[in-house]
């Protein structure tokens, strides 16, 4: 019965896939679909350059966010943490905030602004991630480091917002833009950076299901059952960070899905058990990314909503309602 | 007989601060220990040290005749297994679930179960008797059941040496005889060495076939219950009065007088109860008398507002 809803989940991304691709502000005539399936014409190019990329993106992000927020939970014992617990997204904002609020908004014109933002955020989340690596060595338990994580957080937050007191209204618009998350700013060349760092941090964590359940009751329990505790909270924080520092790097801070995705499914599959989960978190993740773009982007229109409000206004009740009925 | 866990001149403590030193001492297959002491003494860091959880600061430390530093976790893991005092969250884990994690150390990279597992986990559940919960989910028991499926999952762990660091403190009276007639019955037929840390002194002295002693600053004995009470350690330790007569600890310290009780049993050992709770002490040969009679208890001899405090609502039946 679980392994059906693996698969319903399964079909549901094949389901959000097909309607991306065939859904849009351009609305592909069916008698021209096979051509542009072919790459044909200017539909085959809306097709492969600029909706495929839109589907990837949203789909890496959306599994490698829901992971991450997961092992971030196990990892601290903790049903609050998320992917951004150790401060990652701040760093990034951090790097986005210096470069645009300080360079001015001017330098995102042209083919290699957004590429600018990009390295921006991801030299911002990379030093996040080091110096809580560092530190996870020389800390004895995981709550230190969730207070860490939270300190660098706020000091991060409070450097952006003495940028953004000083900035212009132009830049802080372009840096409150990158704040509301997009899987539509990615193209094949950001993809083939993006996509790997997800490969990566998606593979590590799916070699750990097993001393992940171990961790469930907590460290010392997973020592005493063998598990070197050291070696693996360090591939957790390395396979969590990469995730999230690459994700954010390149579609902004989405927070929701990493904390509410791995509830939803725990209570979906009812189970703590990782070997379930992992796959799960992947799939509805996904899913969700998906289903979010596929509203932010109001088919039909050449509007776009912000992601981050999509899921949150539609995310939020949902994780609510399953959390409710799972009570009872 | 080899001791299964042994310690010589051990110091324990965290950063390089001791909080006792010298310790030798050893535990041997088949027997209960009881690590007693007052809150703060230690225990929970020497039953840490001896499972390996945290490094002693100096001496020797071996499992099953190996040093333990020279065994691996995954080794360590198959021949000690520990119930620890948190709460962890457990989620949406069974009691099934939560005991095959014991299986742990046996399983491969991804941690399958395989039918023998599966089979050690079934007489591990049977063993802490928590068999019939095996679908409940861990979250739902209560403090007993909870206890008992922790107990579960070591068992699964089939440890030569299994550590217990308070696992009585939640539990109500009958849970806590229930749960040490569990633990010696895992001791005397499984030959396996317990050895738990508790602050429950009664409960100690009747459940342990050695008990380890740990006081303030350090001070250290091992012993049979009764050599070691009779030698005065008890008392020493805990601060307490040893009422010999009794045959129990005691904390009143001033007598009011002697008061003799006439009455049938059960009713004078409770109406015993009272009247030293207040102080005063039970002697057959005092003139004032607390009797027993078809309508309650009454009291012959000296009356007064004092009188009536001591015996409390026995008074009331007057």
């Amino acid at each position: 019965m679980k392994t059906g809803y693996l698969l319903g989940l399964s079909l549901l991304t094949l389901g959000l896939v097909a309607a991306l691709l065939g859904l849009g502000s351009v609305s592909i005539p069916s008698d021209q679909f096979t051509a542009a399936l072919q790459g044909k014409g200017i539909y085959g190019r809306i097709l492969w350059d600029l909706r495929l990329p839109k589907v990837l993106t949203a789909a890496g992000a959306g599994a490698g966010l829901a992971v991450a927020g997961l092992l971030m939970q196990t990892l601290f014992s903790n049903p609050l943490a998320g992917p951004y617990v150790l401060g990652i997204n701040s760093g990034a904002s951090l790097g986005v905030a210096l470069l645009v609020l300080v360079m001015g908004s001017g330098i995102l014109s042209g083919i290699a602004g957004g590429f600018a933002m990009v390295v921006a955020a991801f030299i911002g989340a990379g030093l996040v991630l080091l110096l809580v690596l560092a530190l996870a060595e020389r800390v004895r338990t995981p709550v230190t480091l969730l207070i860490l994580g939270l300190m660098f957080g706020s000091m991060a937050s409070a450097l952006v917002s003495i940028l953004i007191y000083f900035a212009t209204p132009n830049d802080i618009q372009a840096f409150i833009l990158w704040t509301f998350g997009s899987f539509r700013s990615v193209g094949y060349s950001e993809l083939s950076l993006m996509l790997p760092l997800v490969a990566f941090g998606l593979g590590l964590a799916l070699f750990l299901p097993k001393p992940l359940n171990a961790l469930l009751l907590g460290e010392e329990y997973a020592q005493s059952l063998g598990v070197e505790v050291k070696a693996v909270r360090r591939l957790l924080l390395l396979a969590a960070s990469i995730l999230a520092g690459g994700i954010t790097a390149f579609c902004g801070p989405i927070a929701f899905l990493g904390i509410a995705v791995p509830h939803l499914c725990r209570f979906l599959f009812a189970t703590s058990d990782h070997r379930l989960l992992l796959p799960a978190c992947m799939l509805l993740g996904a899913d969700l990314a998906l289903a979010a773009e596929l509203v932010a982007g109001v088919p039909g229109s050449s509007q776009a909503l912000p992601i981050n409000a999509i899921l949150a206004l539609a995310g939020a009740p949902v994780v609510l309602w399953v959390i409710l009925k799972g009570k009872s | 007989m080899k001791p299964a866990l042994e310690g010589k001149n051990l110091s324990i403590g965290y950063h390089n601060q001791p909080l006792a030193t010298g310790l030798s001492l050893e535990l041997f297959p088949g027997e209960l220990v009881c690590l007693l002491g007052p809150n703060g003494a230690g225990k929970t860091t020497l039953l840490k040290t001896l499972s390996g959880l945290i490094p002693p600061l100096a001496g020797e430390l071996s499992l099953l005749g190996q040093p333990l530093a020279s065994v691996s976790l995954a080794q360590r893991a198959k021949q000690l297994a520990l119930v620890l005092t948190e709460r962890p969250l457990t989620g949406f884990l069974t009691v099934k679930d939560l005991t095959a994690l014991g299986r742990h150390p046996y399983t491969g990279a991804l941690g399958q179960l395989s039918e023998h597992d599966w089979a050690q986990v079934a007489r591990a559940l049977k063993q802490a008797e928590v068999a019939e919960l095996a679908d409940q989910q861990v979250s739902q028991l209560s403090d007993g059941q909870r206890q008992r499926t922790l107990i579960a999952r070591a068992l699964a762990q089939e440890p030569a040496v299994l550590a217990l660091d308070e696992p009585t403190a939640f539990l109500d009276m009958p849970h806590r005889l229930g749960l040490m007639a569990l633990l010696r019955k895992l001791a005397s037929e499984q030959n396996r060495a317990l050895l738990l840390s508790t602050h429950e002194l009664d409960m100690a002295l009747k459940s342990a076939d050695r008990l380890w002693l740990m006081g303030a600053k350090g001070a250290f004995y091992q012993g049979a219950p009764e050599d070691l009470g009779s030698q005065g350690k008890l008392t020493t330790v805990f601060g307490l009065n040893w009422n010999p007569v009794q045959g129990a600890f005691t904390q009143s310290q001033v007598q009011r007088g002697g008061l003799s009780i006439l009455a049938p049993q059960p009713q004078a050992a409770w109406g015993r109860r009272a009247i030293e709770r207040a102080g005063w002490e039970l002697d057959p040969t005092a003139r004032d008398q607390l009797k027993w009679t078809e309508s309650g208890w009454r009291l012959w001899g000296q009356t007064g507002p004092d009188f009536a405090w001591v015996v409390g609502q026995l008074k009331a039946k007057k």
